[in-house]
């Protein structure tokens, strides 16, 4: 990490180059760390199947089936099988990726975006805004998360962007709290004094000194919030929170689970299942992955 | 007579922290958006005077500060609302329910915790071998399955196809049992959603307790025990897991947030009679009171919890036992 | 049983390595010295020469990817690189100790004190735990700390106080062999200097044999009856104490001397060596020091000098008959 303040550095191109190198050298590392590689290889594979929803799926994933196409399993015409309804379950699944990877990636730059303003005001600061700010990211960590989740979405009703919201006023303390004792450190470096010698102000300070240097750490959580926000996801969806009108793997849950033909049924309860604890685990092994790439040595020791 | 001030700070703070959620708790139920008495009889051909007369009954006609005061004067007395769908007090409904749920939570979290822990110092204990490398991948899988997702799956696997466990429920329906087979029946119908919880939540402890044992492990005074010609066992019992619990122990607390999702979760797929289902059933029917008193508990019950947490910890951490050091 | 005049440690062609990526970095290179019973060997030289890593090899405390590579650690005849875990696990404590440079962490925080010495005594030797208690409480006194401070955590207790625990323990079954590595540095000068004042009592109330590593000089001058120079993992000079401050005789333990200022006399400029240590993993060809020795001729920097006998010294110098 540098430790010229980054105003100072006029060179542009060497500040890119630069980048681009850690850039790469992260890429590296992270594929060579065996969990970070699986993980990269799930999670791409799920974006690329959400992408690809509509060129992969067979049937309109909404279409109700005829009567005589309901809980069929699975067969040449549907993959997967049919629901209740008579609805396709492996366009439903594909399509439900969508929906997860959609809610989960936003909710997530939500959350770390919130989390590191927070984060880094209160660290600057300090004194009585600090407190302040810290009090309330206590009061939030303290209530259990999932029964204000379900409260909260209870009382604003049923929709992805409700979701979103719900999920990361719930998250968004625990980033501002890892950012802002990241901050702490922070502060004391030459190079926030360099930067507030040559006359920088307090704005510059915060964003244009220390959050460049916060960034690591950001990526980190973000990774960790966007599975936390998979998992609230599927789970307000499958008490029936979610949007009706967009069927995820937790609504799909939902429905089966309703609908009693669980039993009789496994198709429609196993992709969906599958499917979450996968890309759950996508993003377990790279979170993992990435937080052992942070610790100090980790670069030393594979040999950079 | 520090532990005193310590005790006396938490406590303070902890009553400070629940009523913030009370009045969270007020604030979330009159900001959703619409009419309150209109969301709870949706149906059309009740008329407007009758919804008026709802809204005298539950006091919604007030401005929303007597509102307020009258909520606490009501929770004072112990009153949690009346539950539509129930059709009796709120504090009935939870109070008939909350021993199956303790019974499930307690149960889950003491397996969870023991052989986190165990693992996890095992794990810690031999950083980077080959069983520290299984524990880890194991952990990390089954930490990324969610309650209800695991809950499904044991159902299915175990109950619907091996039929092994029964599939809901916390007794055998009218099965008249009593006594001893009584309870073996209980247990029978516990095994099932105890592992759903238990399964996503021991990973939280070996990763814990895991990480704290590499970090006491490359303590100084751990090479101290080693140049006393200590036994192994010694330095492991006594150095090592006596440093290493110790965090664990104040992240209890904070991880019974977790605990309250997994009975709510594990609750609801198996049907099981508490108040994590209680929660669900009131999502699904509406009841806002009942569901306001279910989160109003669960919320409490953590903050409680976590100051019995820190109280404890006060007492087996001699750092806060006898005061920073007198230099 | 070791008798006067016999060794009781002897340290024969000891090397060790620690492994990198790129090659092994030769802390210890080759090193000879021995020590006799109640005498106390220095061991000095500036940071990272392979004092402290000398001294934890004795104890066997070398961790991957540190590894004894060859040499004899002979004590009381056995050698301890080839010693079984369970025999070396039965001297340590009881007849081999060490007290380190002071730590925070060095006592475990949730044990007190007390404990701390008296498990030593109970690991060692069968005794009641009342009976050992009271020896806690005697090794105490004998450290300047007052019984009834045996119940204290660690964190009650001042630095100066903690390194006299330290003690404490390492005396507690009155060990044969003590390794002093640099334990009174970091803390202050007065302290220091009860400390220093201390050890050395002890070391006579006791009959300790000691090892005793330092960078101060001073320290060295009034504890140690016997002096090794240290430099980049290889012995530069082995004399007895007044030998090596009245003469010394290696360019480097000269420079070492000289460079520390005398309270006496003219002021004069200080004087200190100039240029840096040399990395482990590519150390010098020949002399090791002929990089910042200003003495250096060409069969210094080509041919690594042997240590030999000269005027009673053992120097490792090509420029000194």
């Amino acid at each position: 990490m540098s430790s010229i303040p980054s105003l100072v550095l006029k060179d542009r191109e060497k500040r890119r180059a630069r980048r681009r190198k850690k850039i790469r050298d992260f890429f590296f590392l992270l594929f060579g760390h065996r969990m970070g590689l699986v993980g990269s290889i799930i999670i791409v594979t799920f974006i690329a199947v959400a992408i690809a929803a509509p060129v992969l799926h067979t049937v309109d994933p909404k279409q109700s089936g005829k009567a005589a196409n309901i809980l069929q399993p699975p067969s040449f015409h549907f993959w997967f099988g049919t629901d209740d309804l008579g609805r396709d379950i492996w366009s439903q699944t594909l399509y439900g990726s969508r929906i997860s990877l959609l809610i989960g990636f936003l909710s997530a730059i939500v959350t770390v975006v919130t989390g590191a303003i927070i984060g880094i005001i209160a660290g600057f600061y300090g004194g009585v805004i600090e407190e302040l700010l810290m009090r309330i990211v206590d009061f939030f960590m303290m209530i259990p998360e999932l029964p204000l989740m379900i409260v909260l979405a209870a009382v604003l009703g049923p929709s992805i962007w409700n979701i979103i919201f719900v999920v990361s006023l719930v998250s968004w303390p625990t980033t501002a709290r890892v950012v802002r004792s990241q901050v702490l450190s922070l502060k004391e470096r030459p190079f926030v004094e360099a930067s507030r010698c040559i006359g920088a102000n307090d704005f510059l300070l915060m964003f244009g000194e220390i959050l460049p240097n916060v960034i690591p750490i950001l990526f980190a959580e973000a990774v960790v919030m966007v599975t936390e926000a998979i998992y609230a996801e599927a789970v307000l969806s499958f008490l029936g929170l979610g949007d009706p009108t967009r069927i995820s793997w937790g609504t799909m849950l939902h429905f089966a689970f309703e609908s009693g033909a669980m039993a009789s049924a496994p198709w429609w309860v196993i992709p969906p299942i599958l499917s979450i604890v996968i890309l759950i685990i996508g993003f377990s092994f790279l979170g993992t992955a990435i937080s052992d790439i942070l610790k100090p040595g980790y670069k030393e020791m594979k040999g950079f | 007579m520090k532990t005193l001030q310590f005790a006396i700070k938490k406590t303070i703070a902890a009553l400070i922290t629940i009523f913030a959620i009370i009045c969270t708790n007020f604030v979330i139920f009159r900001m959703a958006p619409g009419d309150p008495v209109r969301m709870m009889f949706r149906d059309p051909r009740v008329s407007a005077a009758q919804l008026q007369a709802m809204r005298e009954k539950f006091g919604l006609d007030k401005p929303l500060g007597i509102q307020f005061i009258d909520y606490l004067k009501q929770l004072a007395h112990g009153n949690l609302g009346y539950s539509f769908w129930q059709k009796r007090p709120v504090i009935d409904v939870i109070g008939d329910r909350i021993g199956q749920t303790l019974l499930l939570v307690v149960t889950a979290l003491v397996i969870a915790v023991v052989v986190g822990t165990l693992l996890g110092a095992l794990s810690g204990w031999k950083s980077g071998s080959k069983v520290d490398r299984a524990i880890l991948s194991l952990s990390l899988v089954f930490y990324s399955i969610p309650t209800f997702a695991m809950g499904i799956l044991l159902l299915l696997i175990f109950g619907y196809l091996l039929l092994l466990f029964p599939l809901g429920g916390i007794t055998t329906p009218a099965s008249g049992l009593t006594g001893f087979a009584n309870i073996k029946d209980i247990a029978w119908h516990m095994v099932l959603p105890t592992f759903s919880i238990v399964l996503w939540y021991f990973g939280e402890y070996v990763l814990l307790t895991r990480g704290s044992m590499v970090d006491v492990l490359d303590q100084d005074y751990i090479i101290t025990a080693r140049s006393k010609g200590l036994r192994e066992s010694v330095i492991l019992r006594r150095h090592a897991l006596r440093n290493a619990l110790l965090p664990v122990v104040t992240l209890t607390g904070v991880n019974l947030g977790f605990a309250v999702a997994g009975v709510i979760e594990a609750e609801t797929v198996f049907s099981w009679p508490g108040i994590g289902r209680l929660a669900y059933d009131a999502v699904m029917k509406r009841d806002y009171p009942l569901l306001q008193g279910v989160f109003l508990v669960f919320a409490v019950s953590v903050v409680l919890a976590n100051l019995v947490v820190d109280l404890i910890y006060s007492r087996i951490d001699p750092r806060i036992k006898t005061g920073v050091s007198n230099e | 049983m070791v008798g006067m005049g016999e060794s009781i440690l002897e340290v024969k062609n000891l090397h060790i390595h620690y492994l990198t990526r790129v090659g092994p970095a030769r802390a210890v290179d080759g090193i000879d010295f021995s020590i006799k019973k109640n005498t106390t060997l220095g061991l000095i030289g500036e940071s990272g020469c392979g004092k402290t890593t000398a001294a934890m090899s004795i104890m066997r405390f070398i961790m991957p990817p540190g590894r004894i590579v060859d040499g004899e650690i002979l004590f009381e005849g056995d050698d301890i690189v080839k010693m079984s875990e369970e025999r070396l696990r039965k001297l340590r404590g009881k007849k081999l100790t060490i007290v380190r440079q002071e730590a925070q962490n060095a006592l475990n925080p949730v044990m007190t004190i007390g404990d701390q010495i008296a498990e030593v005594i109970l690991e060692h030797e069968s005794v009641t735990k009342a009976e050992a208690w009271e020896r806690a409480e005697k090794q105490l006194d004998l450290v300047g700390i007052s019984h009834k401070r045996i119940k204290s955590y660690p964190h009650e207790l001042s630095g100066g106080m903690r390194q006299r625990v330290m003690i404490a323990i390492a005396t507690a079954c009155h060990p044969d062999f003590i390794i002093l590595d640099e334990p009174i540095t970091g803390l202050d000068v007065i302290v220091q200097r009860q400390l220093l004042v201390l050890i050395n009592n002890l070391r006579e109330q006791l009959n300790l044999t000691a090892l005793f590593i330092a960078h101060d000089l001073s320290v060295i001058s009034e504890t140690c009856d016997y002096v090794v120079v240290m430099y980049a993992g290889k012995v530069m000079e082995r004399a007895d104490k007044y030998s090596l401050f009245g003469n010394p005789l290696h360019p480097y333990s000269r420079a070492l001397i000289e460079a520390y200022p005398s309270i006496r006399g003219d002021r004069k400029e200080l004087v200190s060596i100039p240029g840096a240590p040399p990395r482990l993993i590519d150390p010098p060809k020949g002399c090791r020091f002929h990089p910042r020795c200003k003495y250096a001729t060409d069969v210094c920097r080509e041919e690594e000098p042997e240590l030999r006998e000269v005027d009673g010294h053992y120097v490792a110098c090509h420029l000194i008959e």
